[in-house]
């Protein structure tokens, strides 16, 4: 048996403790999901699978007549909330710990790891029968350009991290084929810089002061970490903090 | 080349032995036929000995099969053979018809031998042009195709030999830290984990007559690039062992090499640090590295140690400060590469992304530093995968050594 309700960013499941059900609550959650502009299912059709086996294998045992109660919760742009509960006697969750192991052949814990690595916080009730997962179905920073004045101003909606060098890098470079020499950099939205990102602003400044004449490059809205972070590495010599 | 085999479909038969006389005299080979089905039963019949006539010439005006038919089942049989066309009146309708039928030219009735001559001729020569372009074009894709498929060899040799230099790098990047548990002037432990096979976060030390030498460096990025330069960080470190070189003068040799030897460009940020266990004083230089703590165990202190430098790798005109300072049995020093201060968590309710910072690997440190060297990294490790609920997103590393 199954059953479905849905409300305004709120989808409901509940069902018997069988595995042909996944997959119908799957595509009824691919439903709900197109209401929202994510890429892909941002990992929530992964998660979710994990948590309803996990629920149906190990929670009820494969007891048909156990139920599985399955809630999504869109909660602002990105972010999902799933909360998964089962009849089971719940688990020591306490035990645990979410640390991918290396060895390719342990298999232990790898679902609820997988779950962990994929989502923001994952929570459980204290009998350990319910598990809240919150995911943020894309993470990656987008970068706002626009003209002013002369000045081309780039925002970041995010970090500069490893994850987003290689678009900011090609981003970064396809701008010195352009006409500007004014480029201010609006850190609002910026909490972290990491190496990998700092050095893609050491790698413009270096050609653009090479190939730009009266290059101009600042930085706004920076915290003072990020301030610290280009002061530490000399950066602010070259770009002007403001 | 004057053996070109005319076929001519004529039914007055004035017609046909003069203009076969015309041009037999040429050096053509002429074969003749009286009507259109005597043609087209011509053609099919060569057609299977591969020795295809050169030229059909055709009259209009013929019994069984008219020229219009003839050259439309020509054509219908796939067959590919140059027309000329008697058109002994001038109807624009059929003229347009022969044309789209693809008629190569027109004789008039009555000819001259001459323009028969010459308009044979252009459109032999005519043929033999397009077919000179053809084979022109097709020689040319052969050739491309060849160059494509030798592209695709070399692609395929440089990839699988890619493959090989990154299983290499992979191992040599694991190769490079060949750190023991002791046997050190000084005790160390420490805790690293790449993010993906190859990293690059670094860290190696040495003895030295006075004590050691240690380097922290942290090359962005996972990819062999990145590998790259931590071989080369490795052996400058080893050959600067055996000079003794100070740290300003490593770094500057090193920003050096990097810059001309590098594949890429990549930011290294490092610290090196030369202890004398004899004067028992620390001097240490920085390339923007996150910032080394210092534990002095006589007034039970953590502190950070503050160096300016310049990143490496990066800028040709570099400089780095050199920091001296005392230091005592007891006492600790704690490097890490900047994956630490980067964990982070994201709280599930609200959304917002906690990072530890310095300030909180500092408090992690502080509060283990009671604990033996060993305990205290171990600690210290444990927390901060806890702290970024075992979500890493960069290489981290995290060495700490104790004064003996």
């Amino acid at each position: 048996m199954i059953t479905i309700f849905q409300d305004d960013d709120y989808i409901e499941f509940k069902f018997s403790s069988e595995i042909k059900m996944v997959n119908k609550i799957i595509k009824e959650t691919r439903n709900f999901l197109e209401n929202y502009t994510i890429e892909e299912d941002g990992n929530i059709v992964l998660i979710l699978r994990e948590l309803i086996n996990n629920a149906i294998e190990h929670g009820n045992k494969k007891s048909k007549e156990l139920i599985v109660s399955v809630s999504i919760t869109h909660l602002s742009n990105q972010r999902f909330k799933i909360v998964v509960e089962d009849e089971g006697d719940g688990f020591d969750y306490a035990r645990m710990n979410f640390r991918v192991s290396n060895d390719p052949s342990q298999i232990r814990n790898r679902g609820l790891s997988l779950i962990n690595s994929f989502s923001d916080e994952v929570v459980f009730n204290e009998t350990g029968n319910m598990i809240t997962v919150f995911v943020t179905a894309n993470q990656k920073t987008q970068f706002y350009i626009e003209e002013n004045n002369g000045w081309k101003i780039i925002k970041p909606s995010g970090d500069i991290t490893a994850e987003e060098a290689e678009s900011f890098r090609s981003m970064m470079l396809n701008f010195l084929d352009q006409s500007n020499n004014k480029f201010r950099f609006d850190f609002s939205c910026v909490n972290d810089v990491d190496s990998m990102g700092l050095s893609i602003f050491v790698i413009f400044s270096n050609i653009a002061l090479k190939k730009i004449e009266d290059v101009e490059l600042e930085i706004v809205h920076a915290t003072q970490d990020i301030v610290h972070l280009f002061q530490m590495t000399r950066l602010n010599r070259i770009y002007k903090i403001k | 080349m004057q053996n070109e085999h005319i076929l001519i479909a004529e039914d007055d038969i004035g017609m046909k032995t003069s203009l076969k006389f015309i041009l037999e005299d040429e050096g053509y080979k002429i074969t003749d036929v009286s009507n259109g089905k005597a043609a087209f039963e011509k053609i099919q019949a060569v057609c299977q000995t591969d020795k295809m006539f050169d030229l059909l010439i055709t009259d209009i005006q013929m019994p069984e099969l008219n020229g219009i038919q003839l050259i439309k089942s020509i054509s219908q049989a796939g067959i590919d053979l140059p027309v000329i066309v008697f058109s002994g009146y001038g109807d624009k309708q059929t003229l347009i018809e022969l044309i789209r039928l693809g008629c190569d030219d027109f004789l008039p009735k009555p000819f001259e031998p001459d323009e028969v001559i010459q308009k044979v001729r252009d459109v032999l020569d005519k043929v033999y042009a397009n077919k000179a372009i053809e084979e022109k074009k097709y020689s040319e894709l052969i050739k491309q195709n060849i160059n494509l498929a030798r592209e695709i060899d070399s692609y395929k040799r440089s990839f699988s030999s890619l493959r090989k230099e990154l299983d290499t790098a992979i191992i040599t990047y694991k190769d490079l830290f060949c750190l023991r548990d002791e046997g050190y002037a000084v005790s160390i432990a420490y805790r690293i984990q790449e993010l993906r096979d190859l990293g690059g976060d670094f860290i190696d030390i040495r003895n030295t007559n006075n004590g050691c030498d240690v380097i922290i460096a942290d090359v962005a990025g996972h990819d062999m690039a990145a590998s790259y330069h931590t071989v080369m960080i490795k052996s400058f470190f080893d050959e600067n062992c055996r000079t003794q070189k100070d740290g300003n003068t490593f770094f500057q040799l090193l920003n050096h090499s990097l810059l001309e030897n590098g594949k890429n460009e990549r930011m290294v940020t490092g610290i090196f640090l030369r202890l004398d266990l004899q004067r028992l004083q620390a001097e240490a230089v920085s390339a923007a590295h996150p910032q080394m703590l210092f534990f002095d165990s006589q007034r039970h202190l953590l502190r950070q140690i503050d160096i300016s430098g310049n990143v490496l790798g990066m800028f040709k005109h570099v400089d780095f400060d050199t920091i001296k300072f005392p230091i005592n049995s007891g006492d600790r020093l704690i490097m890490y590469s900047d994956g630490i201060p980067n964990a982070c968590y994201v709280d599930g309710l609200t959304g917002k992304k906690y990072t530890l910072k310095a300030s909180g690997v500092y408090n992690i440190l502080d509060a283990s530093m009671h604990l033996s060297l060993h305990d205290m990294i171990a600690k210290a490790w444990d927390e901060i995968e806890r702290f970024s609920r075992f979500k890493q997103t960069d290489d981290m590393l995290l060495f700490a050594l104790e004064i003996p």
